[in-house]
């Protein structure tokens, strides 16, 4: 899935090392910037970062097999010595339509428009009849602006968006209803909310747990799980799910978890290894 | 907007190069410090700012460029760093007025009372009709005959609450409009001037008028009635509404109306003529010569001599042997 881009701010395809994306998005976030930060990362994938009136709204990455939620300190990480890089323009309520498009799904081309108004949606259609360009939705409206006919792909003037709306055929149209998108970016913050990075630390021997990951206790508390049991999901650094399994409190050394080394084995994780976890 | 490489910008380029972000804005700053009219200077900084993320010092820095642009008479130039700047703040205010200012310098009034329609109606929605005014009174100097600034100006004038100069600036368009048969938009704005005085039976009048070229004839009729309830005994509209009966072929309603002229005024040319005609249209013949020779002494009267004879023609059509028709013509004929 490709997004729509806005007008372009820096230029488009410069390398960006983590670093300089982190400091970007700062200044950026500074001075109440509106519009995303785009990175291309490795294995063909995009990471985002979209900001309202600098507030950052959302990050994350898009990839043949899907999107996932990210911070963008995460993110950014992954840019290594440089990423080709790009910023986009737009307004607050374009961003955060945007923002929102990694819990869209597609509709059904045939009546449209009916469908976005009566079930006032959110999200964007692409046209390329009679011009390219995007018209993005929210609660059922196009976003209209006054004094400019499009940032960058998005169409926003009086004139391109009734032309578009009259006379075009859209090629895509990504839509949710705003009461589900909510639920999904509150369910999926959660999870952002709740990552802590451990290291892992393999456990055998007669006395060591076999079926279960052991965490500090102060970890479980701040999850508000039960401490004698509860699953947790362990991510690589990059994002890519290793595993999930039973987990209870117990490791006493800070920042580490424990895992039986049989477990460990087969996940084809290793020791001293950085993992992101987080209870499903 | 990427800048043209120059001899004084190689270092700084360079620096963007390597991505040495920091060292490349200093390069330019520094740059700028020894000539401050280095306009690819103004363009390398306003880009490396963008890659820092620095939007406000991008736009900062475009804004400088226009500046010196505008000094050094590099208007085109000006025009485009102009673009820019709207295309990532499309509400700068600097921005959008000095783009106006520029094309007016340069004689390019065309485009500039086009750009000016646009901002004025953005200030008006936005609640800044005294700026909107000031705008567009400057382009109304120089593009008066523009219809399209007139019609913003009246607007703006109407939400100013200033009425006596909306009024006189919307007449002023209508007859453009009617010329150019756009009766659309003439309709429009005779609505709104009927809408902001409907104590003035003038609107009402045209908007009928108006209506009968459209032949929207039952319209016509509607707004000529809005006249009578201003003024019960509106002649001229009166004599409209039975001219419309009469195309509407509603005889009856006609022949009412012009009873009712004649009964305020027995001397009613016109309405002695237009009943005349009815009467005869209806095989009426007595009567239809009685009203048309009452109307030709009127016009006689009044010396409207061709109503006049038209009238004594029509009844000695209707009565050959009618002595005052004929003497009337006899007096007429040498005139007419």
């Amino acid at each position: 899935m490709n997004l729509p881009k806005g007008t372009p701010f820096m230029p488009e395809g410069l390398l960006l090392s983590a670093s300089d994306l982190q400091s970007t998005l700062n200044n950026l976030m500074q001075d109440q910037f509106s519009g995303y930060l785009r990175c291309d990362l490795p294995g063909s994938k995009q990471g985002f970062v979209f900001l309202s009136r600098g507030q950052m709204v959302r990050a994350f990455e898009l990839s043949s097999s899907g999107v996932k939620l990210y911070t963008p300190e995460r993110l950014f990480a992954r840019a290594g010595e440089g990423a080709p890089s790009a910023s986009y323009v737009m307004t607050p309520a374009m961003a955060e339509i945007l923002a929102s498009s990694f819990a869209l799904e597609n509709s059904p081309a045939a009546n449209w428009r009916q469908t976005l108004q009566d079930g006032k949606r959110t999200g964007f259609v692409e046209f390329s009849q009679p011009f390219a360009g995007t018209v993005l939705y929210r609660k059922g409206e196009p976003v209209q602006e006054s004094m400019t006919s499009a940032y960058g792909e998005l169409v926003c003037g009086r004139e391109g968006l009734s032309k578009l709306l009259n006379e075009g055929q859209p090629a895509r149209v990504l839509a949710a209803e705003p009461a589900e998108l909510e639920e999904k970016a509150r369910k999926a913050h959660k999870d952002l909310d709740a990552m802590r990075e451990v290291k892992l630390k393999s456990v055998s021997g007669f006395f060591a747990t076999k079926d279960a990951l052991k965490v500090e206790a102060e970890l479980a508390s701040g999850w508000g799980v039960n401490p004698k049991g509860f699953t947790l999901v362990v991510e690589t650094p990059e994002g890519k799910l290793i595993g999930k399994l039973k987990t209870i409190v117990g490791s006493k050394k800070a920042g580490v978890m424990e895992i039986p080394l049989k477990i460990m084995q087969e996940w084809g994780a290793s020791d001293d290894q950085d993992v992101w976890v987080y209870p499903e | 907007m990427r800048h043209q490489p120059t001899e004084e910008t190689a270092k700084a380029d360079e620096a963007f190069k390597r991505r040495n972000w920091k060292d490349a804005e200093d390069s330019f700053q520094r740059i700028l410090t020894r000539a401050p009219e280095h306009v690819e200077a103004y363009l390398g900084l306003a880009e490396t700012q963008a890659v820092l993320g620095n939007f406000t010092s991008s736009v900062q820095t475009l804004w400088q460029a226009v500046e010196i642009c505008e000094k050094t008479a590099q208007i085109d130039l000006g025009l485009n760093i102009i673009a820019r700047i709207l295309e990532l703040k499309p509400h700068h205010e600097l921005a959008l007025q000095k783009r106006i200012d520029l094309l007016f310098a340069n004689q390019r009034n065309q485009e500039g009372v086009a750009y000016s329609r646009d901002l004025a109606q953005w200030f008006i929605e936005n609640d800044h009709v005294d700026t909107a005014i000031k705008l567009l009174l400057r382009s109304f100097q120089l593009a008066s005959d523009d219809l399209e600034l007139t019609l913003v100006l009246a607007e703006a004038y109407l939400t100013n609450g200033q009425m006596r100069e909306a009024t006189g600036l919307f007449r002023q368009v209508i007859p453009h409009f009617l010329e150019a048969q756009d009766w659309e938009k003439a309709a429009g704005i005779m609505r709104r001037l009927s809408l902001m005085d409907p104590k003035d039976p003038r609107n009402f009048m045209e908007m009928g008028e108006l209506y009968i070229k459209l032949e929207k004839y039952q319209e016509a009729d509607q707004q000529f009635r809005a006249v009578l309830r201003i003024d019960l005994n509106h002649r001229d509209a009166l004599l409209k509404i039975a001219e419309v009966s009469l195309l509407r072929k509603l005889f009856r309603d006609a022949s009412m109306v012009y009873n009712r002229l004649i009964s305020l005024s027995s001397e009613d040319a016109e309405a002695h003529e237009g009943l005349g005609m009815v009467y005869k249209g209806q095989g009426m013949q007595a009567d239809a010569a009685k009203h048309l020779l009452m109307a030709g002494l009127a016009y006689a009267e009044k010396d409207v001599k061709d109503r006049a004879h038209r009238c004594f023609a029509a009844v000695l059509e209707i009565d050959p042997a009618n002595n005052i028709a004929s003497r009337q013509m006899k007096i007429l004929a040498p005139g007419v």
